[in-house]
């Protein structure tokens, strides 16, 4: 059991589009929690809710054009599709919107986009 | 008395079940706060507080291993965030000096970074629900 370098992660979009010149990837989960603290307690009490995720690719534009997968992302925003992300190690999937996006250009550096990604429904 | 160095701290969830050690921990954080009301009246210059509920809530980083996400150890993102029943997590400051944080937790929040240029991380968040409780012995479990 060996801690390991994210170089080799992927991602794919729609299920078969490789997406190209990514730079990293995060995913957050999370489950929302609803106090039942009462009189007479003393410490606040929990119980879960409901599961939601996001996930966020930043990716080096090339001249190809600012894509998700092989798509344009203006073709595919307030679309969800298959999303899957590769650590290199292991696999997260799930099918999630691209519900926003950002371009990122600098005098002194690489232009970059990043995708916003909205999970819709279970992780695996 | 004296300061010690963190790099023998251990983090132990679903500590009840067995020991399950959470490997490849690069830190753990605790946030422990009290709601405080605010008792001012227009009499006065300062404010007064009375305290409330106590809550608290824990962080642990991690680099991901090759064996994947280990909370819980065998599960998945969406399995473990399906664990509605809480779980107790164990928060050891050190190895030698026995001082340990413990409580019931829910894992309210995971986090997979990779990167091209670094290793791969993952992080837990924790919900306290109930008491945290502070032991220089082994906590045990009815």
């Amino acid at each position: 059991m060996a801690a390991f370098h994210g170089k080799s992660g992927t991602v794919t979009w729609d299920t078969t589009e490789t997406q190209a010149n990514v730079l990293s990837w995060t995913i957050n989960a999370t489950v929302d929690m609803a106090e039942i603290t009462d009189m007479g307690d003393t410490v606040k009490t929990y119980v879960a809710g409901f599961k939601d995720w996001t996930a966020t690719i930043e990716i080096e534009t090339d001249s190809s054009g600012v894509l998700i997968g092989t798509s344009s992302i203006l073709t595919d925003f307030g679309t969800a599709k298959a999303l899957v992300l590769n650590d290199g190690n292991s696999t997260i999937s799930g099918t999630g919107y691209l519900m926003g996006f950002s371009i990122n250009t600098s005098l002194d550096g690489i232009v970059t986009h990043t995708l916003n990604i909205q999970g819709n429904g279970a992780l695996s | 008395m004296g300061a010690y160095y963190g790099k023998t701290g251990t983090v132990v969830w679903d500590a009840s079940a067995g020991d399950e050690t959470i490997d490849t921990v690069t830190n753990w954080s605790i946030a422990a706060t009290c709601d405080v009301a605010d008792a001012a009246d227009m009499s006065q210059t300062y404010h007064v507080f009375y305290a409330g509920f106590k809550d608290w809530t824990a962080i642990v980083e991690t680099n991901l291993p090759t064996t994947g996400l280990e909370v819980p150890i065998t599960a998945g993102v969406d399995e473990a965030l399906g664990e509605h029943t809480p779980a107790k997590l164990e928060l050891w400051t050190d190895d030698v000096s026995t001082e340990v944080l413990y409580g019931s937790a829910i894992c309210t929040d995971i986090t997979v970074a990779v990167s091209f240029d670094a290793v791969v991380k993952a992080t837990y968040t924790f919900q306290g629900t109930g008491t945290l409780a502070w032991s220089t012995t082994e906590p045990s479990y009815a």
